[in-house]
């Protein structure tokens, strides 16, 4: 079976099709975007409720960074506890406005090579991300792993980062010479500290 | 000059006074909805066949997936316009209109 508007479709896989939902027309409005596996009694609440539960399929649909796993907790749960399931989901939600986000200040950062962020410059380089200070230090952005570094470029670029969660920022190399250009801003000394060895 | 298309398997060849060329494969895509028309549906639509330009305008301002336009165009081709025409009033009918609808998959 499947749900659509005409934009949005949702496959629902059923282990058997009674005769009467044969009764359906077919759908030949809207490739699906997203599968379920469905049993038949949740299909009844499904058939009562389409529109509840097209809308929470296609905001499930939109959290698409999140990990599989939480989705599918998310998605089992509809079906036991509805005001549970919209809990988790919105906090989903948010999750991932803050991966978007990361992707989005990621990808300017490395595009743009140098952002102008209130504690200095954001500044890409040979695939890591570093931080140039006021006073001259260059300091790149150490993590674990691309996301982790990402998250942490984010809190940067917003100004969120706690002093105390800079350990991460390692000392690279500090560049005396620059400092009066780069206190003094412009995009031209900015491309300078840009290629400096370090 | 005159020109001619003629549809042979899954060819199309366009003749001229003198030479024929073979055009392309079964099908055309039609702009700007960017669906395929088969061979011998292009066929109609170049020998000014007005009932086939009917449909196919019919079809492309309907809200269906491009590959079911297709194949509503082959069923015209193959079967006639009225048996085409009568599915094409079922998907009409049918449409979701931005509401969500159960359908059976195809």
């Amino acid at each position: 079976m499947e749900i659509t508007d005409g934009d949005f479709c949702i496959r629902l896989s059923l282990n058997n099709v009674s005769a009467g939902l044969r009764n359906f027309p077919v759908n030949v409005y809207a490739e699906h975007d997203i599968v379920f596996d469905i049993c038949g009694r949740n299909f009844e609440t499904v058939l009562r409720e389409t529109e509840t539960f097209f809308e929470f399929a296609r905001r499930i649909r939109k959290c698409s960074s999140i990990n599989f796993l939480k989705l599918l907790e998310c998605w089992s749960k509809y079906f036991e506890d509805r005001a549970s399931a919209i809990n988790i989901l919105a906090e989903l939600e948010k999750e991932q406005a803050i991966v978007a986000e990361r992707d989005s200040v990621c990808s300017r950062v490395t595009k743009d090579e140098v952002v102008k962020v209130s504690s200095g410059y954001l500044i890409y380089s040979e695939d890591s991300f570093y931080l140039v200070r006021g006073d001259g230090r260059v300091l790149k952005i150490r993590g674990r792993n691309k996301d982790v570094v990402s998250e942490r470029l984010r809190k940067l670029y917003n100004g969120t980062a706690q002093f105390f969660q800079k350990t991460w920022l390692q000392y690279s190399c500090f560049i005396p010479s620059l400092v009066y250009p780069l206190s003094h801003g412009g995009f031209g000394s900015l491309l300078l500290v840009y290629q400096a060895p370090c | 000059m005159k020109l001619e298309i003629d549809a042979k398997d899954e060819y199309s060849y366009i003749g001229g006074e003198e030479d024929v060329f073979k055009a392309a494969e079964k099908s055309f895509v039609l702009d700007p909805a960017g669906i395929q028309v088969p061979a011998k549906y292009m066929k109609l639509l170049l020998e000014g066949d007005r009932t086939a330009w009917d449909f196919v305008n019919k079809v492309t301002k309907s809200q269906f997936l491009r590959n079911e336009m297709t194949r509503l165009l082959s069923i015209a081709v193959e079967k006639g316009f009225s048996v085409a025409e009568s599915i094409l009033i079922t998907y009409i009918e049918n449409t979701p209109n931005g509401k969500p609808k159960i359908y059976l998959m195809q």
